[in-house]
């Protein structure tokens, strides 16, 4: 068990080397100098998108308060023995449930949506901390029970923690926040050698779920009237909390048991227990999948649907999409320079300092631009599974690993949106993007990565 | 650590690893892709995003009289456009209904129009030339109206409304089809054409460049900056040989006879044509405001267009009519050159003539009992037919055809106009592959200009003007000069020889004092100006659908001749009766004489 070490005892512990000096010695230089980068060009990019608007030394001082205030944190964590969060795990669990249902509390009401905190002049996103606090509640769960982790029942509980975080934050509500922790759980879950089948499973019910909300709107903005007595109608409902979601759980629990019955017929051995395992995911797939469909604004709803199609409101939800290929492919090789892009300049990209600021970049430093931010975050990721390949511990591996997984899964999906091939979901770019909360929550992970990295040659606690 | 376990741990690693680089491949390609595959054309539509073209009319040339009065001008008048400004649909529905109700326009046609405009951001022209009750309303109600601004352009007029209509054409709105046809780098959908006359002829010239602005906008279509600026270039100004005051009366002779009919004035010596005027005519002005044609006015476009004596139509070059008892000058003319012995000095006109052959023929002549002896100037002062069919006989029909084609006849003369008929003149080729042959029935026809001979008034026109110049062939012409709108001279259409019909001196003069007869005491009678030596000859064409049409081709004074004209009217009976009157006004008012 480790135990908390002041950063001044952690210095005076070092043997060999002193202790400063091997702390850096050890710190992945590479992976901070590489944050740093990506945070120069966060501020340039947030400076020429706010430009015309005005208010562009008020945002990037704000922005720069957030680094100040994110930069303390890391490097506070990369000091202490991030083994800490291990033994913490309850407390640190505790912490990110009551945020969230704080927020639910006092939290701020903004498009919406209670998600924020009002701190004065800075607001605070407590579903940006929760991510990362549940990726170390994970972490340590599947680290302890390494050896249990064939035991279904075992599986449980992340499981528990994960649908806590989500149906918090769903209440909010706000629908992009929770889509992160599906694949942090399932990458922790996967390198923690969960045996496949399972994640199989964990894949079914995320895949069902997903089918729910993609078939809820699209039935919603099609044609089909869902209002008269057809089966189109009736599945409408069901994805709705009507008598119809009742009728499609117990049809499908019958039809699941029926199976069950005829293979027994046929005497084929198979454990009563998948069959029941088979229902419990279906009921809870298709819940989470209604939980989604009642949590989504009809602004989600849309852009979900203009991904498919986005000619189908070319002025509406298509315009963000069809002005960010715009801006990002008439930036050609060299860009129009730096405070010179005209699709951001001139407003035609919505979102152009948070969502749409890779269009920006694209548009005004061309492909060598952002080719060099996209080598930045391959550098970022490749440098957060190295942590995890080199880690002292298999907490630290899965911290690591769940740690670089969000990453990649805000940096992948932020990009695809501006280059118009994955929907608008409006998940900020780590580090570039503004927004204090993101930017703050982003070098806390980074604090970790290089606290877990210091210590890969460090036995004792 | 287990060993087995933690190569586990690291081959799982590096599935994740890998997959996920593997995406960060595909996007840099996907970068690749946008920015360097497609990234020109992304340019350009980045570009048309963040500019709006503003286009300013160019003002079309003025078209003047050949003493300088006006005929073509531009009034200042309201153009009505629509400027996106960031819109949300139920506030364009609702510009819409408003807009609908104040221009009287479809709603739901109006509101695509708007939608359109604010999708591409770009400035659109709702109405092109709005009346002044509608400017008014729309600036009265400008509050309710967002983006909706009224401004003034140039636009064409013809102060004269009817006259020289048929002359000076009208505009339109650019079809998709000319729209394609035209390579001139300024048009646009919005484009106003000259549709006929001289407006479609000369378009290129009076056109002008329209001019501009090119505009950087924002999102809200809010316009920043002016990016370019070119003045438009008005069109350049046209000066006819039309003389106004001679159009004037033509045009007021030919409506007096409330028959359709057509005329033709030309100056012999120079080819210029002084008048030409069809009748009926139309207003060019309505085709200005089409689709929005004051309801007080009475005509609209629409009418004239389906309006059955087709006031559309230019008569003058565009119908091609027999020539009747006027060809008889040529017959004349031919007869006199290769075969005098045929003028005989006395011949009898019983009232008709047979044609002998298989199937004999009797052939009438005008005057039923006949013009008993005829010497031959006579024949042609009261144009007897039987004279003529017996000349025509002897002359047979390719004298005749050859020495019509050498005075211009069955090809057009080169006016300046779209649109003009090459006419007919008949010969025995036209029977080469036929289902008979030529034969002397045809001839005696075609020695009163009746059968198949089609001329135009103005070739008659331009007839008269040879045999006034006794053979001299002055190309035809209305645009006597193209000045720049400063008053810079950038070309000058002088008169120009084109050939000669050369017959010897004496066979003029014989045909000319004939002619003169016609009008001191012969058919023409009604065109005579006491003191002015009038050569001319009254046609008659019976025709199928009603009272005859009537000629009058003439020239004067015939000792220095000044003006040749070919007037014709419609079932105007006898060529005596109206046609010649016409003339004699349009002497009158050319020839300065009173009386």
């Amino acid at each position: 068990m480790a135990k908390f070490l002041s950063p001044y005892q952690f210095m005076e512990s070092g043997k060999k080397l002193s202790a400063r000096a091997r702390f850096f010695k050890y710190l992945d230089w590479k992976l901070f100098l590489d944050v740093f980068l990506l945070c120069a060009f966060g501020f340039l990019m947030i400076a020429s998108a706010t430009l015309q608007k005005g208010g562009a030394e008020l945002l990037v001082g704000k922005q720069l308060a957030a680094f100040v205030i994110g930069f303390g944190f890391l490097v506070f964590l990369a000091l202490i023995n991030y083994q800490i969060f291990d033994s913490q795990w309850k407390i640190i669990l505790g912490t990110s449930l009551s945020l969230l249902l704080l927020v639910l509390v006092i939290g701020q009401v903004s498009r919406g949506s209670k998600s924020w905190f009002n701190l004065g002049v800075l607001s605070f996103q407590p579903a940006e901390l929760s991510k990362v606090l549940c990726t170390l509640v994970l972490a340590s769960w599947c680290s302890k029970k390494e050896r249990s982790l064939e035991n279904i029942r075992d599986l449980g509980v992340p499981l528990l923690i994960i649908f806590a975080h989500v149906f918090l934050i769903l209440l909010q509500p706000d629908f992009g926040s929770t889509l992160v922790y599906f694949p942090v759980l399932i990458s922790i879950l996967f390198v923690a050698g969960v045996p496949l089948i399972y994640l199989y499973a964990l894949l079914f019910l995320g895949a069902l779920a997903a089918g729910v909300v993609l078939t809820h709107t699209f039935i919603s903005l099609s044609p089909f009237s869902p209002s008269d007595g057809s089966a189109v109608a009736f599945f409408y409902n069901s994805m709705n909390f009507g008598k119809e979601f009742i009728w499609v759980q117990c049809g499908a629990g019958l039809f699941i048991w029926f199976l069950a019955y005829i293979f027994r017929g046929l005497k084929l051995k198979i454990p009563l227990l998948y069959f029941l395992v088979a229902h419990i995911l279906f009921m809870v797939a298709w819940s989470t999948g209604t939980l989604f469909v009642q949590a989504m604004k009809p602004y989600q709803e849309r852009r979900l649907l203009v991904f498919f199609n986005p000619d189908l409101d070319p002025m509406g939800a298509g315009y963000h999409v069809i002005q960010s290929v715009i801006a990002l492919g008439s930036g050609k090789i060299f860009g129009k320079g730096l405070f010179s892009g005209t699709q951001g300049r001139l407003g035609f990209l919505p979102e152009q300092h948070t969502d749409f600021i890779y269009s920006v970049l694209g548009e005004e430093l061309g492909f060598l631009g952002s080719a060099c931010v996209l080598l930045l975050y391959g550098i970022l990721i490749w440098r957060c599974f190295a942590i995890a390949m080199d880690s002292r511990d298999r907490f630290g591996s899965l911290v690591a690993v769940g740690i670089g997984m969000s990453f990649s899964f805000y940096i992948l999906l932020n990009l695809a949106m501006s280059m118009g091939i994955a929907p608008v979901t409006g998940l900020p770019l780590p580090f570039i993007s503004y927004g204090g909360s993101s930017l703050i929550s982003s070098l806390i992970s980074v604090g970790i990565l290089l606290s877990i990295c210091v210590r890969r040659f460090t036995y004792t606690g | 650590m287990n060993g087995s376990k933690s190569q586990d741990l690291a081959v799982r690693l590096k599935v994740i690893l890998y997959s996920i680089l593997g995406c960060f491949v595909f996007l840099l390609g996907r970068l690749f892709f946008l920015q360097i595959i497609r990234g020109d054309n992304l340019k350009k539509i980045a570009e048309s995003n963040r500019t709006t073209l503003f286009y300013q009319r160019a003002p079309r040339g003025l078209i003047y009289d050949r003493d300088g009065k006006t005929l073509a001008d531009n009034q200042p008048g309201f153009v009505v456009f629509f400027t996106p400004l960031g819109f949300k649909g139920q506030e364009l529905e609702r510009m819409a209904r408003t807009l609908a109700a104040i221009l009287g326009d479809k709603e739901d046609v109006l509101l695509k129009r708007l939608q359109t405009a604010v999708k591409n951001s770009s400035l659109v022209r709702l109405v092109d030339r709005a009346p002044k009750e509608i400017a008014f309303q729309l600036l009265e109600n400008q509050t309710d109206l967002p983006g909706i601004s009224v401004d003034t352009e140039m636009h064409r007029r013809y102060p004269e409304r009817n006259l020289s209509a048929h002359l000076l054409g009208y505009l339109g709105k650019i079809s998709p089809e000319e729209l394609a046809k035209l390579s001139r780098t300024s048009s646009r959908k919005d484009t106003w054409i000259g549709k006929s006359g001289l407006e479609k002829n000369y378009d290129l010239v009076l056109h002008g460049e329209d001019g501009g602005m090119k505009m950087e906008v924002d999102a809200r279509g809010h316009a920043l900056r002016v990016l370019e600026h070119r003045d438009p270039l008005p069109g350049l100004a046209l000066t006819t040989t039309i003389d106004l005051g001679i159009q004037r009366v033509a045009e007021a002779a030919l409506l007096e006879t409330n028959h359709a009919g057509a005329l033709c004035v030309i100056q012999p010596q120079t080819g210029e044509i002084l008048a030409l005027a069809s009748n009926p005519s139309y207003d060019p002005n309505l085709f200005m405001n089409y689709g929005r044609e004051k309801k007080e006015e009475g005509v609209s476009v629409g009418e004239l267009m389906t309006n059955p004596n087709l006031p559309l139509f230019n008569r003058a070059i565009q119908a091609a009519y027999a020539p009747g008892s006027v060809f008889k000058i040529l017959v004349l003319l031919a007869a006199m050159e290769y075969k005098k012995e045929a003028i005989k000095d006395k011949e009898f006109c019983p009232g008709y003539y047979w044609l002998e052959g298989t199937v004999p023929k009797k052939f009438l002549c005008w005057k039923k009992e006949g013009h008993k002896e005829v010497h031959w100037m006579d024949a042609l002062t009261y144009s007897c037919n039987v004279y003529f069919y017996k000349l025509g006989i002897k002359l047979g029909p390719d004298t005749l055809e050859s020495l019509a084609k050498q005075f211009g006849l069955g090809q057009t003369t080169g006016i300046e106009l779209l649109g003009e008929r090459k006419g007919f003149v008949p010969g025995r080729a036209m029977f080469k592959n036929g289902k008979r042959r030529w034969y002397e029935g045809d001839t005696v026809n075609m020695a009163i200009g009746q059968g198949t001979l089609l001329v135009t008034p103005l070739q008659m026109a331009q007839f008269m003007s040879i045999v006034a110049n006794h053979g001299k062939i002055f190309r035809p012409h209305i645009i006597k000069n193209i000045k720049k709108p400063d008053g810079e001279l950038v070309r000058s259409m002088e008169p120009e020889l084109i050939g000669e019909v050369s017959l010897k001196p004496e066979t003029w003069l014989s045909v000319e004092a004939a002619l003169l007869q016609v009008v001191t005491r012969g058919t023409g009678g009604a065109s005579a100006i006491a003191g002015v030596k009038i050569a001319g000859k009254t046609g008659t064409v019976q025709n199928p659908q009603g009272p005859d049409h009537a000629w009058f081709v003439a020239y004067a004074p015939v000792e220095n001749p000044q003006i040749a004209l070919a007037v014709f009217v419609e079932h105007g009976g006898k060529g005596s009766l109206y046609s010649a009157q016409i003339a004699q006004k349009i002497f009158r008012t050319a020839l300065k004489v009173n009386g």
